[in-house]
């Protein structure tokens, strides 16, 4: 027992140094961070501040929508895949994963150009085929932001809940056909509910990225004359260079994540109501659903046209015209271009910068798993008392948008040797990603039944042999899908590291997007898909060749 | 009207034939199915209850068709009005006991009160009142069992399938509960098929008993019929404190038969004859070793069925005994009580003398 | 085996774009014939000013060997000044970081305050003013600053952001467009324009404190504002983004725009221009060096040879404006603009270093109302 726990003491002590530091500094820094001495002054400012009020509505609308949006789509996915007889059963098990790949700028991009209310695609098209004069799709709505965002949150709420529906007691469910439950009330009074555990854990997690998310507001959010909360503390940066001031205003995001956190436990504290895991080896049984078969290989055939196909084509055209508005988009292919592919791949830091990424990607995405499924183990399955407060500190990083996150790391590191190495950007990384790991083994552990491990226990075995041989084992599916999505992430997510990443050491996100940061969106674009065709083409060979599986 | 009627069951999963042409009436009471894991009495069970589907056969319940293959019908389970009790109870960890045993009687679209009456009063016949507002994992295992029983209990079917419900109890608790379960069903009145490996179980707690091995019916009997005669091989060898040896009929007496038995050093031994048999058949005796009595000294002149061995050891293991003797080339295993009358032995080795009634010996000629 | 696959997707795009020779968009060629400085006095003194300083500096740099830079110019930009600088000095290694102000700001002060000897140059526009109101930037004067459009004297500007305003050809005809920054805010243009936030210290602020600072007028900054206000149209955190939707035709006016971006799409073919009769605004690039620089002298041969006729023909191949006034290429004033356009300058010292304050105390109490 007291290896996990020194462990999970280790990591929470990384996770929360940071974010220690970063309060303190809420404190003591004023203008251009320099050192005030104890000051409670931009506290004063954050309270004072009476527009955030409205801001704040909004954060949260958006934040909730996006997530219940995402989280309920990827959960019904999963149990799509996982428990019915939808036909093309390889194809379906495939289409959910692809969207996953796609970059969340390249979202942002694909959609606005879409949605846009006087110039996007489908607006235009209506006007054009159907004779639609009113402008039915607007990109810079809470609408179209929900749309992006969720779209954006489907895969965690798929990913998290696949496992939990793959590994279900199926007696449980036969007990219920016993008693006269038809199928379909079996699985929303039995099957569901106790997925409950999984998808809060994914809701959380979506709920507090949409807090802190930072590019669709800007990008979708401004121009529709919608503010969120999480530009002041961007504001309190660009304009004030004040990350005290900043923090300030995350704090407030911070106790938001806080309150979420305390309803999450609270939710899900009567774990053993949640173990669905028992001990009998079993066959999961898959429903016949009928006709609805179609309807359902309909949807996830929908879902993987919104995730990634129509946003990919969308992306492909745009860099290989060469500008982009609705008539130069229609006359495709005749105008087509190829100069934006050359540019990209004459860009310096390009092939580097691709291969050191995915190595700090594998490696980030191995240990924030295995650290996440000891603390979660800490947490429910050694008797340790006030092991709880780890939920928090583990999910906390989550809270502070990423540049506030960096400067508490940046902290942490000077002075020291690792400073400016890939040690740093590796073990900030590792910080950002933990919460990710961590909430998924949270979500899952509480499904295995207490009582597979006690069988151990009273063979004698030691923690090491209950984690390696029963937990770990019986978590495969969930970690496969946990290291998928870690994996992807942090290959192509850069605010979170970017004042880590130092001169010399090209890390591929940073340099592949700031063609977007600079407007470029047709190098973007390019670079874009160069990226996710690699990434595809990774992710296929794995399913195919490796039969890796993210799911069974 | 017989309560089940099974007819030519087939189902193989993968290479394996889990239930090979199975088919039999059962009138009413309760039935067992008995064997080793494997032998395909779960998969029945579930074909029964519409949980599994064979890919041949019909199974009707009630005289009402719930399977038939050939005919295209299937009765999905939670239209065949049975009761189900899981080896692992499945209780749904999520609802409190109340729930639990209500959860079918709400589908039923019964009032609230009836509901609560019908929950108040299962969980009463099982023993458990007062107990509604737990959650499962507040209960022990035997109160689980019993929670699940209330809850197929509580809807009234006909019929109560129930799958080695008590194999995860402890052997105390079992023993109990068997005796309890057969008094419950009886006071209920209604018919039950119920699983295990447990011969001791099946005996005690069934009307009749299916040996299965491998798929097939070795034997259909009321218990008794089981235990004494045994018609299988495999029958004979699964019914415990039996010991199954080759032998060769050497002649048929009237209502008897002399056997030879080579491992015995080519005893002669004397049991009631077989239905269909003659001299110098092949066949197995099957020795019921509870009832053989042991002695140092001789036996009196005329005594069935006498053996001479050397005791090799004796291991007393709570209230029992185990006597080993080496008889030939065979060791045969005594169980005997502390005080039991057929054993006069002193000390744990020597010379030892056996003796069998003819009554306690069944015979199995080779086919 | 990902690198691989991507190497291999590269060649094959690769050999695609050479069999097929694709049409338009053609890459800014290094090989434009080299744009030549008009010979005038200040010109040849600043040549000869730069020599001496170079031999004076670059054995000294020579020993020092290092060269760190951050700056918030594209990679691509940096590899090619760097490229060209080491290849004209041989012996000192360039590195550089790229980031957003912000992050610059925040990484060079909590260094500074750290005490770390971690950064020579800082090349950008917004930071460096911001750190050196901070204490963090070591003065230097350029010895070229004669021919300097922007000089100050402790930042050498190496480069200029020229603002120009810039609007859809498709979207709106040549007699119907603003006169000057001032017409923009006509109701006549109520929806039609991309607007800057003018609260976030990017272009449009800028611009603001620049026509401020030559108007000399408080009414008739105030009417502007005001008039901006009327426009009615939400505001753009982002220039560049708000630069795509104007040519994607969503607004007809982008208020404002980067004069490099205007002709980089300009030579596509992209169906934008800018007014010519409307004076840019001009916001100095600089080369601030750090105030605990670890390579002091190479820092200071960056600046003057970023500065330097060398210097700004690489910057201006990059598509960079030159910072000179005798430098010729598309996107000098020159060039671009009709003879005699004074351009705006952004020089007011209040606004190059705090920001905040400056917008606070002229433009808050009008936009936010």
């Amino acid at each position: 027992m007291i290896v996990p726990l020194l462990a999970s003491v280790i990591v929470g002590g990384a996770i929360i140094t940071p974010v220690v530091i970063v309060l303190l500094r809420s404190l003591t820094t004023g203008k251009l961070g320099a050192s005030v001495g104890f000051t409670v002054a931009n506290y004063l400012r954050v309270f004072g501040d009476r527009d955030i009020l409205p801001m704040l509505n909004n954060s949260i609308l958006y934040a909730a929508g996006s997530a219940a949006l995402g989280t309920g789509l990827g959960a019904l996915l999963a149990w799509i895949v996982a428990r019915t007889n939808t036909p093309g059963k390889a194809l379906v098990e495939l289409m959910p994963l692809y969207p996953i790949l796609m970059p969340p700028i390249m979202k942002n991009i694909a959609w606005i150009l879409l949605l846009a209310p006087k110039s996007g695609i489908l607006n235009n098209l209506l006007q054009e085929y159907f004779g639609v004069e009113t402008l039915i799709f607007n990109a810079f709505s809470m609408a179209g932001m929900v749309w992006v965002f969720g779209l954006a949150c489907v895969p965690l709420g798929y990913l998290f809940l696949l496992p939990v529906f793959l590994s279900f007691d199926p007696s449980l469910e036969e007990s219920a056909y016993i008693a006269g439950s038809r199928p379909v009330h079996t699985t929303l009074r039995i099957t569901f509910p106790l997925a409950v555990p999984a998808f809060l854990s994914a809701l959380v997690l979506n709920f507090l990225r949409g807090l802190r998310s930072f590019e669709t507001p800007v990008l979708q959010g401004t121009p529709g004359n919608i503010n969120v909360f999480v530009s002041r503390v961007y504001d309190s940066m660009a304009l004030e260079f004040n990350t005290g001031l900043a923090t300030a205003y995350s704090v407030v995001l911070v106790v938001l994540s806080v309150i979420t956190l305390i309803f999450y436990v609270r939710a899900t504290r009567f774990s053993e109501r949640y173990a669905t895991i028992t001990g009998k080896g079993y066959r999961v049984k898959v429903l016949d659903i009928g006709a609805w078969k179609y309807v359902t290989f309909l949807a996830v055939f929908l879902y993987f046209l919104a995730g990634i196909a129509i946003p990919f084509v969308v992306l492909i055209v745009v860099s290989m015209i060469p500008y982009f508005d609705y008539e130069t988009f229609m006359k495709f292919p005749s105008n087509m271009v190829l100069s934006n592919y050359t540019k990209v791949m004459r860009h310096p830091s390009f092939v580097t910068g691709l291969y050191n990424s995915l190595i700090l990607s594998i490696i980030i995405a191995l240990t924030t798993v295995l650290a996440g499924i000891v603390m979660a183990f800490t947490i429910y399955r050694t008797k340790t008392y006030g092991t709880k407060i780890f939920e928090f500190i583990g999910t906390l990083p989550l809270a502070f948008p990423p540049l506030v996150l960096s400067v508490g790391l940046v902290i942490v590191f000077l002075g020291t040797p690792l400073y400016n190495s890939l040690w740093a950007l590796g073990l900030g990384l590792f910080v950002a990603y933990f919460p990710y790991a961590f909430r998924n083994a949270s979500g899952s552990i509480v499904n295995i039944h207490k009582e597979l491990d006690e069988a151990a226990w009273v063979h004698g075995a030691k923690w090491r042999h209950v984690f390696f041989q029963i937990t770990l084992p019986i978590l495969k599916p969930s970690v496969g899908g946990a290291l998928f999505y870690i994996f992807i992430e942090a290959i192509r997510n850069v605010d979170v590291a970017v004042l880590l990443t130092s001169p010399g050491h090209e890390y591929g996100p940073v340099t592949l997007f700031e063609y977007f940061r600079v407007g470029q969106w047709a190098e973007a674009a390019a670079g874009g898909v160069i990226y996710l065709i690699i990434l595809i083409v990774a992710v296929s060979v794995a399913k195919f060749a490796f039969n890796l599986k993210f799911s069974l | 009207m017989a309560i089940l009627k099974v007819q030519g069951l087939i189902k193989t999963f993968k290479d394996v034939r889990a239930l090979d042409n199975v088919s039999f009436e059962f009138d009413k009471g309760i039935l067992s199915f008995l064997g080793p894991s494997g032998c395909g009495k779960t998969t029945l069970l579930r074909s029964i209850a519409g949980l599994e589907v064979p890919d041949s056969g019909a199974i009707s319940i009630a005289d009402k068709v719930q399977t038939s293959v050939e005919d295209g019908i299937l009765v999905p389970p939670y239209a065949r009005e049975i009761g189900f009790v899981f080896q692992n109870y499945a209780l749904w960890p999520h609802m409190t006991v109340y729930r639990n045993v209500a959860f079918g009687l709400k589908l039923r679209k019964l009032g609230a009160e009836e509901i609560k009456r019908k929950v108040l009063s299962a969980l009463e016949l099982v023993g458990l009142q007062g107990r509604e507002e737990r959650y499962p994992s507040q209960l022990s295992g035997g109160q689980q069992q019993r929670v699940a029983l209330a809850r197929s209990l509580a809807l009234e079917p006909r019929l109560i399938l129930l799958d080695e419900p008590l194999s995860n109890l402890d052997a105390k608790l079992r023993e109990e509960m068997r005796v309890e379960l057969r008094k419950l069903i009886k006071k209920v009145g209604i018919s039950a098929l119920y699983v295990t490996h447990d011969q001791e179980e099946a005996f005690t707690i069934s009307d009749a008993v299916i040996v299965m091995e491998a798929g097939k019916i070795r034997q259909y009997a009321a218990p008794e019929d089981i235990y004494n005669h045994p018609v299988h091989s495999f029958v004979a060898s699964f019914i415990g404190h039996s010991m199954l040896v080759d032998a060769r009929i050497v002649k048929m007496q009237g209502s008897d038969c002399l056997v030879a038995v080579p491992e015995f050093n080519d005893a002669t031994l004397i049991l009631p004859a077989p239905k269909q048999g003659a001299a110098g058949d092949g066949c197995k005796i099957v020795i019921r070793t509870t009832e053989i009595r042991l002695s140092n000294e001789k036996f009196p002149e005329g005594t069935d069925n006498v053996l001479e061995g050397l005791m090799t050891s004796r291991e007393h293991r709570g209230g029992l005994t185990d006597h080993r003797v080496q008889v030939g080339s065979k060791e045969i295993v005594v169980t005997s009580h502390k005080l039991c009358p057929m054993i006069r032995i002193n000390g744990d080795g020597g010379k030892t003398f056996l003796a069998i009634d003819k009554s306690a010996i069944s015979i199995i000629v080779d086919q | 085996m990902t690198k691989r696959i991507g190497t291999v997707i590269g060649i094959v795009i690769l050999a695609t774009l050479f069999l097929w020779r694709g049409g338009q968009g053609a890459e800014k060629s290094t090989k434009d014939a080299a744009p030549k400085a008009a010979a005038t006095n200040a010109t040849t003194n600043a040549a000869k000013a730069f020599d001496t300083v170079s031999k004076e500096l670059y054995p000294k740099a020579k020993q020092e060997g290092n060269l760190i830079i951050y700056s918030v110019w594209d990679v691509e930009h940096l590899r090619g000044v760097s490229d060209a600088f080491m290849k004209r000095y041989p012996g000192i290694k360039v590195t550089y970081w790229q980031g957003r102000n912000p992050e610059i700001v925040t990484r060079v002060l909590t260094e500074f305050q750290g005490g770390q000897s971690s950064v020579d140059v800082i090349l950008s526009d917004n930071a460096p003013p911001v750190i050196r109101a901070a204490g963090g930037i070591m003065p230097y004067e350029t010895v070229q600053k004669s021919v300097l459009v922007l000089h100050d004297p402790t930042l050498p500007t190496v480069s200029l952001q020229i603002q120009a305003l810039s609007y859809n050809t498709k979207k709106i005809k040549p007699a119907e467009l603003p006169k000057s920054w001032e017409d923009v805010a006509n109701p006549k243009f109520k929806g039609m324009v991309a607007l800057d936030d003018p609260m976030r210290a990017g272009p449009l602020s800028s611009m603001l404190a620049g026509l401020k600072g030559q108007w000399k007028n408080d009414t008739r900054f105030n009417n502007f504002l005001k008039g901006l206000k009327a426009l009615n149209v939400p505001v753009h955190k982002s220039t560049s983004a708000m630069f795509r939707l104007v040519i994607a035709g969503e607004y007809a006016i982008c208020m404002p725009a980067l004069l490099h971006d205007v002709f980089e799409e300009k030579g596509k073919g992209t169906p934008v221009d800018y007014v010519q009769t409307v004076p840019p605004i001009v916001f100095p690039r600089q080369a601030g060096i750090y105030a605990k620089a670890p390579n002091p002298n190479t820092a200071k041969l960056f600046a003057e040879w970023a500065i330097s006729t060398e210097g700004q023909q690489v910057i201006d191949s990059l598509g960079r404006e030159s910072a000179r006034n005798d430098f010729k290429s598309k996107t000098s004033i020159e060039s671009a603009f009709p003879k005699g356009t004074k351009p705006v300058p952004v020089t007011d010292k209040l606004f190059l270093e705090d920001p905040k304050k400056w917008l606070d105390t002229y433009v808050k109490p009008i936009w936010e109302g």
